[in-house]
């Protein structure tokens, strides 16, 4: 399969799943191309899981003193320093750590914290729904507001084209934890609207839940909003002046049948590629927006964690935040060979 | 080249590229550059100054103890912060680690991104697929969490911090620098220097590095205003500079800390770092536009350099205002086209005329070949009969009688009712002219339920199997289900000639449809066509520049050269005794006449761009028989004999009828 | 004239030329060229015929050292290139020139035209000639009908024709024996055209250059070939005098394409058009999409019998001196010198 993947012009956003799975020997793939696409890609993440993680496991070898040492201190003796060493399986070499690691990760095992001695997988289910429901959020903003904006000024080329050029700009500018202040300020301080930090558990009150998150998905999504917008007018134009769209238009075809169906479904591979790359960069925005609202997710743990060396947790925190990167991709895949009948070359 | 593209060419007066050797004089003309330039300059200069000059600043712990948190003063031009600090000193001050953070990351993914990128774009094969993977491979990696990783390996460690943001961000650059590298390994040039046996590092240096620089540089600035925002990031996560340090990212989070006291403290760190991520941002755009601007500048040049001339026309008519008795031509002429014009707009206002002075009539059921060389605005006037002149162009002069009509008087609504339904077009590029996003039937019942209406979609569906067959498409109900990529060139243009087909229109406009096409599928193009023609009565105005399919074709010819008509007559007596010097030229440069061991007979120079003409004969500076009185003004069209049409002062000189002139040199 | 070309060196050999390029995934192998052989003499040009997808181009770039050979030999005044090292390619490749097809492609925009003719002489290995580079390369331009001062202006200066006249000179700057001419003029109006083609032969005459002359373009390369060497999916389907091949075609690909190019005069095109009625069958609108043992034509020629689709035809010799690939050719002739008569 990794062979086939290379056979494919490697790298654009999606050459080949239509053609890898057509293919003469994945006949059967061939009828289930999605299924197809979902696995190939998932395949992908096991080198990347495997490159994370081993990299993880470097950067922390050149770690001065090690887990050891932070969790009994410096008064502690020798003889218990060793001891716990034996325990953790940190007199091992490099490489024997990181094959045990991996043994018990892909049990389905990935540790005990340090710092609070808990198992690593649960502590991060627990807090995974809140990321979840922020990137989810910031995401259909983006989709939503950016895909009707970018039709809309493509349409009409007027002062919203302009407009939207000087937001998206704004936009690029604006750090995504700088907004969330402002909004805080504005909206929770001066106003007392909505909560300035803190999350509520949607089992705790649907309404609660949804107003912890406005400001947070607000925060997140706005910046990249204006560059979804901006990247859907570039693709609407260009193919509104295309041939295809001219012959249609010679042949009588009604002017908003050209939009919403000739331009619009040709312009929705772009519009899924630049929603995908937001959404990749959306992870790290994550981690600046739950510390800035203080929200209890995956990416305010990756920073406490770090502050703690708290290094099971942040190799764990690794392979789900790449779990999450690479379904990014999956999805952008699906939908991209789903919209686009002629998978084309990179 | 698709017919819009060439049409766009033609109104860019010339598809000629000019180099860029001098970006910075570009960009420094554009205001919002320059201003971008200081500011990021004022800050980088403060960043590298400043806290040297100040070192308390940045080691200062606390400050005035009873004036915290106070609001902008003029002993505090920015206030204090928590702890009493004044926060313009401070902003200075973190402007350093700031630009500092900057400069790491541009410089790692300068130094890893820009080789990588050339290398595997130019080298391509087993290397780009290696270099692919492991880019695939570091863009998954979910960046902030490895910066903070090795944050907690190395405390605070802003080189290694912001330099593995760089590694992370290089193959970004990579990618962009490999498809640059790529589209210039596939430029003739190129293959040119390798046949010529030069080194791989000379090509790299001379042909692809130029090519890259533009994009590179571009690149640079974007990548400047996200390392900032990734430095003031992490900064205002409190992992990047020591605590009494100040940095701007600090200064925010300082400010939300004390958010209920004082909101003002989130501004002025804030707007720093907007702003600067904004100059960045204005200075990848101005050089982007400089950039573009280098290859389209002497476009614009020959644009501006157009020679003003008066228009032969009196604008466009008023809507309706054609008088009953010059309500057109009789019920024998489904198509007239009279001393039509249609000029585009230059970007510095007044006007290049692509067309004037064209007339012809196209016959119910006749086939009139439009035919000249590219430029001569063969193209245009088929777009302006369909209603479809691109943005900027317009109908300057005269009429288009169709049905007893003037096309050029319509509403864009009345437009529409008629393309398709009575007016259809096939255009030069069958590939492109299909919407690939679509299944072939899907697009053709489309059309057809347009002008059949009330027609259920199965029914359209059915009908647009029965168009597929009439133009004879194998299996039919199977090409129906595929997709325009699907199909070789040939089968397109059928698909696309049933299109045609579909609201049963008397006019077909073809053109130049079987130049993109082999010349057995070309001959087998042209037999359908003179069948629809044949069975359907339909009448074809066929543009083509090639003599031998207007030999094959048509019935009359209409001769253009230089946006001009200068010939129509029938298709025999074009070929035998064709009255234009042009014409007489042409047919005998083909080399389809001239035998083997001989030379050609030539037309010296070139023809001129709209734009270029000449005052008076437009051919006259080409022409073996002009005289002093060609060049003195316009000449109009004449009817040298019935059924005839030449533009040509000198028509009735029997010298004309052969050319014994016989140019061997070259261009002037 | 044949004869004598005839008994001229030959300068260009290819012989059971293959290239192969890897398909889309699952398509498999894709031969650009299978088994080629043809030949280029001295003071010769030899037009390279053939419909999109034929091989004809590819044939030219694989001599040119820019295509992948599987398999066959190209020598060249005698010496081995498919083989050669690097080193001596260098050499070789002043005596082996090319000019393209997109005069607008093969002039990099952003060097002026006399640093791009001075290119070759940049090549390691290579003496730089006596008189110096700059005269050397003005005395190209003068070939071609140029002033030397345009070596120092930037290609958007000219135009399409001016161009190729460029890219000519550039071919010209090393005095090569051999230029491969790929669709030289295809991109130029037909006023233009026909200087291109005026120019390239005064050069043959002056100069003694060989061309091999690749082209779609029927009328063009009957006018400029003394030979010619007809492929039809990556192999060469007839081969020959020129004069030979078009007055009196051997192969049934070859009558196809002859028949289909329309000529530009109405009353022998009307006469064409009836003969091709006349022969007219429905194979040809047959989409081929795999070539199976036997001829690469049969699926769409009209005579083909079993034998076309089992085996693949050798080449034979014709009392005329054209080669033809084809199992059937004796039956058609006579067929039509009866009909004929």
């Amino acid at each position: 399969m990794t062979s086939a993947k290379l056979d494919v012009a490697p790298g654009e956003p999606s050459p080949g799943p239509l053609r890898w799975a057509y293919g003469s020997a994945h006949r059967w793939l061939g009828r289930h191309w999605l299924l197809g696409t979902m696995l190939r890609r998932a395949l992908t993440l096991v080198p990347l899981l495997l490159a994370a993680s081993a990299i993880n496991f470097i950067l922390i070898s050149f770690i001065p003193g090690d887990a050891a040492r932070d969790i009994l201190g410096d008064q502690a003796s020798a003889e218990a320093y060793a001891a716990l060493r034996q325990e953790l399986g940190l007199d091992l070499p490099l490489w024997n750590q990181y094959t045990n690691w991996l043994g018990a990760a892909v049990r389905g095992d990935l540790g005990t914290s340090l710092a609070t001695n808990e198992d690593v997988v649960s502590v991060i289910t627990e807090r995974l729904p809140v990321t979840l429901w922020l990137m989810v959020g910031a995401l259909l903003v983006i989709a939503v507001a950016g895909i009707v904006v970018g039709v809309l000024s493509a349409v009409r080329r007027n002062w919203i084209s302009r407009l939207i050029d000087i937001v998206a700009m704004i936009g690029f500018a604006t750090p995504s934890f700088w907004i969330g202040a402002l909004l805080i300020s504005w909206l929770s301080v001066s106003l007392g609207l909505l909560p300035a930090s803190g999350y509520v558990a949607f089992g705790d009150g649907a309404d609660l839940w949804l107003q912890s998150l406005i400001l947070p998905v607000a925060a997140l999504g706005l910046s990249s909003t204006a560059t979804v917008a901006k990247q859907v007018r570039e693709a609407m134009a260009e193919i509104m002046g295309s041939e295809y769209v001219r012959m249609a238009l010679a042949s009588g075809v009604s002017y908003p049948s050209i939009i919403f169906r000739h331009a619009l479904k040709n312009a929705a591979p772009r519009a899924v590629t630049v929603i995908g790359l937001s959404a990749v960069s959306l992870v790290g925005g994550a981690v600046l927006v739950e510390a800035l609202f203080a929200l209890p997710g995956l990416g305010l743990l990756s920073v406490t964690s770090v502050q703690k060396h708290d290094l099971p947790m942040i190799q764990g925190l690794i392979v789900y935040f790449a779990v999450m990167v690479v379904a990014i991709n999956v999805l952008v895949d699906v939908s991209y060979a789903w919209l686009n009948p002629k998978v084309r070359k990179g | 080249m698709t017919e819009t593209q060439a049409l766009m060419a033609t109104l860019n007066a010339s598809p000629r590229r000019a180099p860029a050797p001098r970006l910075w004089r570009r960009l420094l003309r554009k205001p919002e550059a320059v201003v971008s330039i200081v500011f990021l300059g004022v800050v980088t200069a403060i960043g590298v100054i400043y806290p040297r000059l100040r070192p308390d600043v940045v080691t200062q712990f606390a400050g005035d103890a009873t004036g915290m948190l106070s609001g902008p003063s003029s002993a505090h031009w920015l206030g204090t912060d928590g702890l009493g600090r004044d926060v313009f000193e401070r902003l200075l001050a973190g402007a350093g680690p700031t630009m500092e953070g900057v400069g790491i990351t541009v410089l790692v993914v300068l130094l890893l991104g820009m080789p990588i990128g050339m290398i595997a774009g130019f080298f391509g094969g087993r290397v780009d697929a290696m270099i692919n993977w492991g880019s695939d491979l570091v863009l998954s990696l979910p960046g902030l969490i490895i910066q903070l990783v090795v944050l907690a390996v190395y405390p605070a460690n802003q080189w290694l911090a912001m330099g593995a943001f760089g590694i992370l961000y290089a193959p970004r650059l990579a990618r962009i620098v490999r498809s640059v590298a790529l589209s210039v390994r596939e430029e003739l040039y190129v293959d040119a220097a390798i046949v010529s046996g030069v080194s791989w590092t000379f090509i790299l240096t001379r042909h692809v590095l130029p090519r890259v620089t533009g994009s590179v540089v571009v690149q640079m600035a974007i990548v400047a205003g996200i390392a900032l925002q990734v430095q003031t990031g992490l900064a205002f996560l409190g992992l990047l500079v020591p605590a009494p340090a100040p940095s701007w990212g600090g200064l925010i989070a300082d400010g939300i800390s004390n958010i209920a006291l004082q909101p003002w403290l989130i501004w002025p760190a804030g707007l720093a770092t907007v702003l600067t991520t904004l100059a960045f941002g204005v200075l990848a755009d101005s050089l982007r536009d400089a950039g573009a601007e280098g290859w389209s500048r002497q476009g614009s040049r020959l644009l501006l350099a157009a020679r003003r001339r008066p228009a032969s026309g009196s604008g466009k008519p008023a809507v309706g205002a054609a008088p009953p008795e010059d309500a057109g031509p009789g019920s024998d002429v489904l198509l007239a086209v009279e001393d039509f014009g249609v000029a585009v707009t230059k970007p510095s206002g007044g006007e290049t005329l692509l067309v004037e002075g064209v007339r012809f009539e196209v016959a119910p059921g006749e086939i009139v070949g439009l035919v000249g060389e590219s430029g001569c605005g063969k193209t245009t006037t088929a777009t302006a009969v369909m209603g479809l002149l691109p943005d900027g162009a317009h109908v300057t002069s005269g009429h288009i009688w169709y049905g007893g009509r003037d096309l050029t008087a319509l509403s864009e609504a009345e437009l529409r009712r008629i393309r398709g339904k009575e007016i259809a077009l096939v255009s030069q590029e069958p590939m492109v002219s299909l919407n690939p996003a679509f299944r072939i039937g899907w697009q053709l019942a489309e059309v057809v339920r347009r002008h059949q209406s009330g027609l259920s979609r199965a029914d359209a569906e059915r009908r647009a199997v029965d168009l597929l067959r009439s133009v004879h498409l194998p299996d039919p109900e199977q090409v129906a289900r595929r997709y325009p990529h699907e199909l070789s060139g040939g089968m397109a243009q059928r698909v696309s000639i049933a299109r045609a087909l579909a609201g049963d229109p008397d006019l077909l406009i073809a053109d130049e449809p079987t130049t993109a096409l082999d010349v057995t599928v070309q001959a087998e193009i042209l037999d359908l066509l003179r069948e629809i023609r044949h069975e359907r009565g339909m009448a074809i105005l066929l543009i083509t520049h090639d003599w031998g399919v207007l030999a094959d074709m048509c019935d009359r010819a209409v001769v253009m050269y230089a946006g001009q008509v200068v010939e129509d007559a029938s298709i025999e007596a074009v070929f035998t005794r064709p009255l234009h010097p042009y014409t007489t030229a042409l047919l005998e440069a083909n080399p389809q006449h001239g035998a083997a061991e001989e030379m050609l007979p030539t037309i010296p120079g070139v023809v001129p761009s709209p734009g270029d003409w000449p005052v008076g004969c437009h051919f006259e500076e080409r022409c073996g028989h002009a005289t002093a009185a060609c060049g003195e003004h316009g000449v109009p069209l004449e009817i040298p004999a019935p059924g005839r049409l030449c533009r040509c002062i000198h028509v009735d000189r029997p010298a004309l009828l052969t050319l014994e002139t016989v140019d061997h040199g070259g261009e002037r | 004239m044949t004869a004598v070309a005839a008994e001229r060196e030959v300068l260009l050999d290819v012989a059971g030329l293959s290239v192969h390029y890897r398909g889309e995934a699952g398509a498999g192998v894709v031969r650009a060229v299978d088994d080629a052989s043809l030949q280029v003499r001295e003071f010769e040009t030899v037009g390279l015929v053939g419909e999109s997808g034929s091989g004809k181009t590819t044939i030219g770039r694989a001599v040119l050292g820019l295509a992948p050979v599987a398999g066959g030999e190209i020598s060249f005044a005698g010496e081995q290139l498919t083989r050669a090292s690097a080193r001596k390619r260098r050499l070789l490749c002043a005596d082996l020139q090319v000019i393209f097809q997109d005069p607008y492609s093969s002039l990099n925009p952003a060097r002026k035209i006399g640093q791009t003719l001075a290119e070759p002489f940049r090549a390691k290995h290579r003496r730089s000639p006596a008189e110096g580079v700059e005269h050397k390369v003005g005395r190209a331009l003068e070939k071609v009908g140029l002033d030397p001062e345009v070596a120092d202006r930037y290609p958007y200066q000219f135009s399409g024709g001016q161009r190729q006249r460029i890219a000519i000179a550039r071919a010209l700057v090393t005095d090569p024996r051999l230029i491969i001419c790929d669709e030289p003029v295809s991109s130029l109006d037909l006023s233009v055209q026909a200087q291109v083609l005026n120019l390239l032969r005064t050069l043959q005459t002056e100069l003694g250059l060989s061309y091999l002359f690749v082209s779609h373009d029927l009328a063009v390369v009957r006018h400029v070939s003394h030979r010619i060497v007809i492929l039809y999916r990556g192999r060469v389907m007839e081969e020959g005098p020129a004069d030979a091949v078009y007055a009196a075609p051997a192969h049934p690909y070859t009558r196809i394409l002859l028949a289909a190019a329309p000529i530009p005069d109405p009353a022998e095109q009307r006469r064409r058009r009836a003969d091709a009625a006349a022969t007219r069958n429905e194979r040809m609108h047959k989409a081929v999409t795999a070539v199976g043992a036997g001829c690469p034509f049969a699926a769409r020629c009209a005579h083909a019998t079993a034998v076309c689709e089992a085996e693949q035809p050798d080449m034979e010799t014709l009392a005329n001196g054209v080669r033809v690939a084809c199992h059937h050719w004796r039956e058609l002739r006579s067929v039509e010198h009866g009909g004929r008569r």
